[in-house]
């Protein structure tokens, strides 16, 4: 019997097999569906949507941290190469935003380049509200890959740098450090729950990246402000999410990943 | 009011447009393949449940990027996959996939089914043990290939790669299958 044949009476079997599966019964989801929906409406959360995420427990806990700047200077914690520290941002001006594309991600790339690039894996969100993504950059100093999105609908560009939506992935296994974060006064942080990991939510205030040279210096090229941003780690890469209007977005987005 | 029932992308125009009533009738219409879709993912009755309704939920946030014209059903089944991959992933449960045979409930005086009656019941059984001893991906190719009798596109825009990598996973998985069986009579 050839391979098509075994297949064709194993898929006939599990055919069969269905019509005798005693699934759970099915609740009852639209009428709640609508609720939820419904409710966010009157309550006027746009698309934010804080509170239901807290209710649904994936916030774990609030750092809430509002920055006075200079008194909490040189606190700091480490993510997966992704050194943030808490304080005034670095004295260097920040790049006009128009020069972002052209000198902040490095060069063009494509994807197979891009995932050699991360060790063989490279993630790609498949949540239908991005798509593909409209660039593709590779840092070869850093080893970074940034892909960004122009425009789409609900998600508006950066009138500066045409983008919406930014995702920046590198190894986690770089030395802590290399890629620095600085947030300043007013910046919000929220330690949020991603799948098995938890991840953070740097909302509001102004907040830099950028990465150190092997000597410990700042490469000022790559200094920029980002918009809010989310931070995890999963399948031993750092993953950053710039752009998303909320956290919920930049969750949905997130939890979207897959690798491709 | 229209004397026939709506079609899913007229409802689905309607809910673009913030129609949260025809909203909930598509939910209605694709409740049970989204729960039991999610229910291959996540092996875990209430899981599934809060994963096919987050699912719902996010589309209903993601409709404006809906493309005009194009199937509802596999783009809202794409959402609801996704939350339930993200939920399985966060949770601790590693529990058995709970597909049971009608007849293998506990009696309730309900006869089987004419399908059942024609499977022999080791074979099924075999079947069964089988598939839950697949790796998740596996299941979840098969279950919709063959439980939820999803086509091939269907799953691609669902799963969100090509009708040919599809092609491939259910082929590598009906392989994996085969070999968890016991070896059968015959040629």
């Amino acid at each position: 019997m050839s391979f098509e044949e075994r297949d064709q009476r194993l898929g006939a079997e599990l055919r069969q097999l269905a019509r005798a599966i005693d699934w759970p019964e099915t609740p009852e989801l639209a009428e709640a569906v609508a609720d939820r929906i419904a409710d966010k409406r009157e309550r006027g959360a746009g698309r934010g949507f804080h509170w239901p995420l807290a209710r649904r427990g994936l916030v774990l806990g609030l750092l809430t941290v509002v920055l006075a700047v200079g008194t909490v200077g040189g606190i700091g914690f480490a993510l997966g190469g992704l050194r943030i520290n808490f304080g005034a941002g670095p004295a260097a001006s920040p790049l006009p935003p128009g020069l972002i594309l052209e000198r902040a991600f490095g060069l063009p790339t494509d994807l197979d380049t891009a995932r050699d690039a991360l060790g063989g894996t490279l993630l790609l969100p498949t949540d239908p509200a991005l798509g593909d993504p409209d660039h593709r950059f590779l840092d070869e100093k850093t080893e970074a890959v940034a892909l960004a999105w122009g425009a789409r609908d609900g998600l508006p560009a950066d009138p500066g740098s045409g983008l919406s939506v930014v995702i920046t992935e590198f190894r986690a296994d770089i030395g802590s450090g290399t890629f620095t974060k600085i947030l300043n006064e007013g910046a919000l942080i929220q330690r949020v729950a991603l799948g098995n990991t938890s991840g953070f939510w740097i909302e509001g205030g102004e907040h830099f990246f950028f990465f150190r040279t092997a000597d410990g210096k700042p490469l000022e090229r790559t200094l920029r402000l980002v918009g809010n941003t989310l931070m995890w780690e999963r399948d031993g890469l750092t993953l950053r999410i710039e752009g998303a209007p909320s956290l919920e977005d930049a969750l949905s987005i997130a939890e979207s990943m897959q690798p491709g | 009011m229209e004397g026939r029932p709506l079609t899913e992308s007229e409802l689905m125009e309607r809910a673009r447009s913030g129609d949260i009533a025809a909203y909930e009738e598509l939910v209605r219409r694709y409740e049970q393949l989204a729960f039991r879709a999610a229910y291959l993912v996540c092996r875990d009755t209430d899981e599934a449940r809060d994963a096919a309704q987050e699912g719902f939920v996010r589309a209903w946030r993601a409709l404006p990027r809906f493309r005009s014209g194009a199937e509802p059903r596999p783009w809202v089944m794409r959402i609801v996959v996704n939350a339930a991959r993200n939920r399985r992933r966060g949770s601790g449960r590693r529990t058995n996939l709970a597909l049971r045979m009608a007849q293998d409930r506990p009696s309730d005086g309900a006869a089987p089914s004419p399908e059942v009656a024609v499977l022999a019941g080791e074979r099924r059984q075999a079947l069964l043990a089988a598939l839950n001893r697949l790796r998740d991906e596996d299941r979840l190719v098969l279950g919709m290939r063959w439980f939820l009798e999803m086509g091939e596109a269907e799953m691609a825009e669902a799963l969100a790669v090509p009708r040919g990598t599809v092609k491939s996973r259910l082929s590598r998985a009906m392989q994996r299958l085969r070999e968890q069986l016991p070896a059968e009579d015959g040629p």
